[in-house]
């Protein structure tokens, strides 16, 4: 045979065997319209004879999403469709081809249930071998029953009608929950323009009841004597509901009033709501986390370890998620570290405390419960890193991780999906996928943060640097004919000294003289353990340290320079905020500079004087002034012999002028994300000080860093004392010709830790630093840090349901998508039905 | 390589060559294209109502280009409210030489009814415009009252004096007169103080009649085009000034789309702001006019952004389109089109401070959002977008958070415009596909349990009868 036709009938060959072996795959029909809602159904479909059984009876099969063991029993969804007014119902155990079910074949294209104009909620109610599921339309108060072993039918079927029952819940219904209370099984269906909720007795299928309508209770508002609107009542208006039957209790969010409602589900009357603070939407409610898989220090917190449950809410003025423990019946401060890490520093300085660190409104909640307790629930497995180098140094890849535990499932309005778990304390096995050098077996679970903005974005990677830092001499507000002699460019510490002849060499390609927290391993590890143990400490975002920078906020225009009551020259500037944004004149520690950007603007007589003294346009000549205290809105400055004295300054600086703060003789450390994070505050006659404790943070930092770097414990007190205030580097110095690690003062923040060696130059017999220009740059940027762990879901997600045992979650977009499956096992993105 | 040879022409194409060029020197024979339609819309695009509330304005866009211009066509809005009331109203008196009203029953809409477009167009009146008009809108000056409409064939802001009797002055002189070219403000470079010409792609129009302003945007992505124009109307101090285009603005954001005229900030009080949606960016901008200050020796008004916001928090939010304020001032809120995601945003404006303008609130719509109305019910607020795609009008309670109702119309709804009416009973709609003007009925039933005629197309005119 001729090589060519072999060629040929291979390749032929090949292409058939790709083609036939493709897996098979979901087809879409881009029937699903605007979905409101969605309800999981388990039906065992044996040709047309259609049985509903409870979700516990339906799996989905990890390989081919088909039914499991018993072929018969099929995961169904229910998707109620806004603008059709229809309910679409999915197969979710078809393995390939469509999964929309066609309920009138006979009718060309997709064909579905009518139920009327709007629904706007879906629950239901199924027992083994038969149930209900229960829709609520946008425009009747009239709820609508479908028997579920009808769902699959032809509504144009005469007997159809038979399966169809409305009945009456007394107003508008907004949302629905089904919940098992004594044996009895109510619907409860929130009516916000009734100002109230409705429950319905719906044991007996033949006779649902008459539906009892709990007027809900208004707010009394309190204030001073005189205030117009003290002693008014707010009135109500019930929105979305969170049924918690293990306390037998339902949770009504309201938006007009500052409380969740709580409906004792025995005796069906309202309990005092819940001072939340907030108006709210949407809510879920976490279960209990029975067999306290994550780690929790019972001598810490016995409360919390034994019986903690949450309410998770959304706001409605700005989507905001609050959180409420309703163990002790106060709102959880999230943003603040919890009670094991003592420091209880706030960690995302844009968002209140009070609230989760999104910043994107949330539309939706599902509380998920993967406790092993629960014979229904199963530890989510995530994928294992592949590449040795992606785990910080000293680690190697280990084991697929697992996310467990208790916590919320959120969906947020720009489309993505993450989740929040407030009370994950047990933190030091967030490394755990990355064993030490030693070998030693972290084999701890994973688990979410406790809130999404530092859960993982990678979540099996370990921070790291993107490349080498870089370095400029931007030249930025001066020229270069004012380039300092002999400057040259500092490094970041990588070796342990520098001298002419060598450049410190980086080891440790991830370093580059940059050292990122480490995470304690556990009481087996052999490796550090100087790392904070918790995982907010790192981000994804780009830093930048600049010599003698403009701090942000501080380049102003309108200060106007006059004399204080000692003759000194003064600079006012009522909206500056000086310490607000940092600024400092403290001996010994930072005495940041005002340069003034404005040209002189003297009388005639003195442009002379003037343009002599701080020069004009590109050749600014002596416009930066010491500052020798800083206060919150005024700044007493120090003249210069060059310049004189105090009236040569008025003189030439009648009018108000624009100018900039600047750090002098110390590098400004600017995060992307994080921004200045200094720890300067307004003390006693509002003059700039540093704030004590924020301070301490940031050298207890520092020590963990040398300890990284293998300084001893004694060595520590003296290293620590010569560092710069928080938010600031100073540069090493040279000892015996040599830039020393030992003399380099240690920068740290919460994300990372440095040293700065200088330059060195030759000057004369000796070696000393070279000097640094200003707004000289080194920049670097993190990645894969414990970033928020988010993924996308579609344009606008609505909904989210999570159904244990079959461990996936599935997100209704009400734009293009219709529903989307996220699987568990690992977690990932899964079928897209529409 | 082989030689060419010589070409000859035949002494048959030598003939047909010089047959040609006779002709040719002749010039070509007159073709001022095909005069539109009087009686009947094409492809309409927008409609106004006269202030009296007696008049409806519909500008038909010549979208195919079938005829040698667009057209404004006054409708008697009394007569047609009339007939919807009474289906044996048979003929509106108001209208010189009108035929009788011919109806038929509307088979898609039950209890509606199609009636014949001319039998309520003031013909006589109707004027040609360049073809690509794309907005319209009414001011009312202290003598006179002025109707705009943007036109994007011939680069001009089209503009006409309005009588009681449905009367349209643009210096035509005719029914179906093209209107003179002292009438097109933007066409013409020397109309304009500032020798500006209105840029290409206008977009929408919106106005400030007590300072005579005329805001134009423009949709153009060209980075070197300018995208909004501002225009002052003489007409403001009395005395029949014409409007004038004073300045355009480029450097922008490109696709700017729907503007709402903001009320003015406290201690801003000579300068007028819109707030500018854009349907290639994720952000709303915010003009201001300075009319100027000749106590300052600046007298000279100027049109400049005072600021822009982003659209955050959106799975998109870069492709909106109109924008209207919320009835009650108090609530501070703008609602907003938007494509991507296809939704109704509520925007909550802080007047004193635009750059706090955030999306408090997304709520799903129909596919194909493009036009929006807003109006106040009993003190609540409703919004009615409407879908192109869907062919639907959407009507939302915001605050509810609720779909109302929804409003099937025929294959092409585009601009809506309430009745003038303080009761607002109707809402009007030009259905840009099919050519015709549908009356959607918003009167509230007296019993909710039989809601008749309520959110439903009462009436359309269109350019003739379905066929039986």
């Amino acid at each position: 045979m001729r090589p060519f036709f072999l060629r040929s009938a291979a390749f032929v060959g090949a292409a058939l065997v790709a083609a036939c072996s493709t897996t098979p795959a979901i087809s879409n029909t881009n029937n699903i319209v605007r979905a409101t809602d969605v309800e999981l159904i388990c039906l065992e479909v044996v040709g047309s004879v259609v049985t509903p059984h409870p979700t516990t009876r339906c799996t989905l099969s990890d390989t081919d999403n088909g039914p499991g063991a018993n072929t018969n029993f099929h995961l169904h969804a229910v998707v109620p469709q806004f603008d059709r007014g229809e309910l679409a119902v999915i197969d979710l155990a078809t393995t390939a081809g469509v999964a929309l079910v066609d309920n009138s074949p006979a009718v060309p294209g997709y064909n579905f249930l009518p139920v009327g104009e709007f629904p706007v909620a879906i629950t239901s109610d199924i027992a083994e071998g038969s149930g209900y599921i229960y829709v609520a339309s946008g425009r009747s108060e009239r709820v609508l029953r479908i028997d579920a072993a009808a769902l699959r039918a032809d509504p144009r079927n005469a007997d159809f009608a038979a399966h169809r029952v409305e009945f009456a819940v007394g107003g508008l219904p907004r949302d629905l929950a089904l919940v098992r209370s004594n044996g009895r099984r109510m619907l409860v269906a929130t009516l916000p323009e009734s100002r109230a909720i409705s429950i319905v007795d719906v044991t007996d299928p033949d006779a649902p009841g008459t539906p009892r309508i709990l007027t809900l209770r208004g707010l009394v508002l309190v204030g001073d004597a005189g205030v117009s609107d003290a002693g008014t009542i707010q009135l109500p208006h019930p929105v979305a509901l969170a049924a918690d039957e293990e306390s037998g209790r339902i949770y009504v969010t309201d938006d007009a009033i500052d409380g969740v409602h709580v409906i004792d589900l025995a005796t069906q009357t309202e309990l005092d709501a819940l001072a939340v603070g907030e108006r709210t939407r949407v809510a879920a409610v976490t279960g209990l986390a029975r067999s306290r898989r994550y780690q929790c220090d019972p001598a810490l917190d016995a409360d919390h370890c034994t019986r903690t449950r949450y309410l998770y809410l959304t706001t409605a003025d700005d989507g905001a998620v609050i959180v409420w423990d309703l163990t002790r019946g106060v709102r959880v401060r999230p943003n603040v570290l919890p009670q094991p890490n003592v420091r209880g520093s706030r960690v995302e300085p844009s968002i209140a405390p009070d609230r989760v660190a999104l910043l994107v409104p949330a539309t939706a909640l599902i509380a998920i419960n993967t406790s092993a307790y629960d014979p229904m629930a199963r530890d989510i497995p995530v994928a294992a890193p592949t590449d040795a180098t992606t785990c910080s140094q000293g680690y190697t890849p280990a084991a697929t991780g697992i996310f467990s535990g208790v916590f919320v499932g959120v969906v947020l309005r720009n489309g993505q999906l993450t989740v929040i778990d407030v009370d994950d304390y047990s933190v030091d096995t967030w490394e755990a996928q990355c064993q030490t050098g030693a070998g030693s077996t972290p084999n701890g679970p994973y688990r979410f943060v406790r809130h999404a903005p530092h859960a993982r974005t990678q979540l099996s990677l370990a921070p790291a640097l993107s490349g080498a830092p870089q370095t400029s001499a931007l030249l930025r507000g001066s020229t270069r004919g004012q380039a300092l002699e002999g400057a040259a460019a500092p490094v970041l510490v990588c070796g342990a000294a520098r001298s002419r002849e060598g450049t410190p060499a980086c080891n440790d390609a991830n370093s580059y003289g940059v050292i990122l927290p480490r995470r304690q391993i556990g009481t087996t590890s052999t490796g550090p353990v100087y790392g904070p143990s918790d995982p907010f400490t790192s981000r994804n975002e780009a830093w930048s340290f600049a010599f003698e920078a403009i701090l942000p906020g501080l380049d102003q225009t309108g200060g106007a320079l006059t004399v204080d009551s000692t003759g000194g020259l003064v600079l006012e500037a009522p909206g500056g905020l000086f310490c607000t944004r940092g600024a400092l004149a403290v001996e010994g520690r930072a005495r940041d500079l005002l340069s003034i950007v404005s040209d002189p603007t003297p009388l005639t007589v003195d442009r002379g004087l003037c343009a002599q003294t701080f020069g004009a346009g590109t050749a600014p000549l002596n416009r930066d002034l010491v500052i020798d205290r800083a206060f919150e809105d005024r700044l007493a400055l120090r003249v210069g012999a060059e310049v004189g004295d105090v009236a040569t300054v008025l003189r030439c600086y009648p009018q108000a002028i624009r100018f900039q703060v600047r750090t002098r003789q110390q590098w400004l450390a600017l995060g992307s994300r994080s921004g200045y994070l200094h720890a300067v505050r307004a003390g006693a006659g509002r003059e700039c000080e540093l704030d004590p404790i924020k301070q301490a943070e940031v050298v207890s930092f520092a020590e963990r860093c040398l300890l990284d770097r293998g300084v001893t414990a004694a060595q520590l007190p003296s290293l620590v004392s010569q560092m710069c205030p928080a938010g600031r580097a100073c540069t090493g110095v040279v000892v015996a010709g040599v830039a020393q690690r030992d003399f380099a003062p240690v920068f740290a923040n919460p994300y990372l830790c440095t040293q700065i060696f200088p330059a060195l130059l030759q000057q004369e017999a000796q070696v000393v630093a070279a000097p640094v220009d200003r707004d000289t740059q080194i920049t670097f940027s993190l990645i894969n840090a414990w970033d928020a762990f988010r993924i996308d879901t579609g344009a606008l997600p609505v909904a989210i349901r999570h159904l244990p045992g079959v461990d996936r979650i599935y997100v209704v977009d009400a734009a293009q998508n219709g529903l989307m499956e996220f699987r568990f096992n690992p977690f990932s993105p899964g079928r897209i039905f529409n | 390589m082989t030689a060419r040879p010589h070409w000859f022409p035949s002494p048959r194409a030598l003939r047909a060559a010089c047959l040609a060029l006779v002709v040719g020197s002749l010039g070509c024979p007159a073709n001022e294209g095909l005069d539109p339609p009087a009686d009947s819309f094409f492809y309409p695009v927008t409609l106004a109502a006269s202030p009296s509330g007696n008049w409806l304005y519909v500008t038909s866009s010549d979208f195919d280009l079938r005829y040698n211009g667009g057209t404004v066509a006054p409708i008697d809005l009394a007569c047609l409210r009339a007939r919807v009331e009474d289906p044996t109203h048979a003929h509106c008196a108001a209208l010189p030489n009108a035929p009788g009203i011919r109806c038929v029953g509307d088979r898609d809409q039950p209890g509606g009814f199609v009636c014949e477009s001319r039998a309520f167009v003031r013909a006589d009146q109707v004027r040609r415009i360049s073809p690509y008009a794309v907005d319209s809108a009414i001011a009312r000056y202290p003598d006179r009252t002025r109707l705009y409409v943007a036109v994007r064939g011939d680069g001009s802001v089209t503009w006409f004096d309005l009588d009681d009797n449905g009367g349209l002055d643009c210096g035509a002189d005719g029914p179906l007169a093209r209107c003179g070219d002292d009438h097109r403000v933007g066409a013409d470079s020397a109309q304009s103080p500032t020798a500006a010409r209105l840029p290409p792609d206008p977009s929408a129009i919106s106005l400030d009649p007590a300072r005579g302003w005329v805001l134009v945007t423009h949709q153009s992505n060209d980075v070197g085009l300018p995208r909004v124009s501002l225009i002052r109307d003489g007409a403001v101090a009395g005395g029949g000034g014409a409007p004038v285009l004073l300045s355009t603005l480029g450097n922008l954001s490109p696709g700017l789309s729907g503007a709402a005229l903001l009320p003015r900030a406290v201690g801003s009080d000579e300068r007028s702001t819109w707030v500018v949606t854009s349907r290639s960016e994720a952000s709303l901008s915010f003009f201001q006019a300075y009319p100027g200050n000749a106590e300052l020796r600046d007298a000279k008004p100027f049109l400049y952004r005072s600021a822009i916001v982003g659209v955050r928090g959106l799975s998109g939010g870069g492709n909106n389109r109109a924008i209207a304020l919320d009835p009650d001032a108090s609530r501070h809120r703008a609602f907003v089109v938007s494509r991507a995601p296809e939704a109704l945003l509520s925007v909550t404006l802080d007047p004193a401070n635009p750059m706090a303008a955030v999306v408090a609130d997304v709520l799903p719509v129909p596919l194909g959002p493009s036009r929006l109305v807003v109006r106040s019910v009993a003190g609540h607020t409703q919004v009615l977008v409407v879908s192109f795609d869907a062919r639907r009008i959407t009507v939302i309670d915001p605050d509810e958070r609720r779909v109302i109702g929804q409003v099937v119309t025929r294959r092409g709804p585009h601009q809506a415009l309430l009745d003038p009416g303080p009761t607002q009973p109707f809402l009007y709609l030009v259905d840009f596909l099919d050519g015709a003007l549908e009356v959607i009925d918003l009167r509230l039933p007296v019993d909710p349990a039989s809601p008749g005629t309520y959110l439903r197309r009462v009436l359309t005119l269109a350019p003739q009868l379905p066929q039986e």
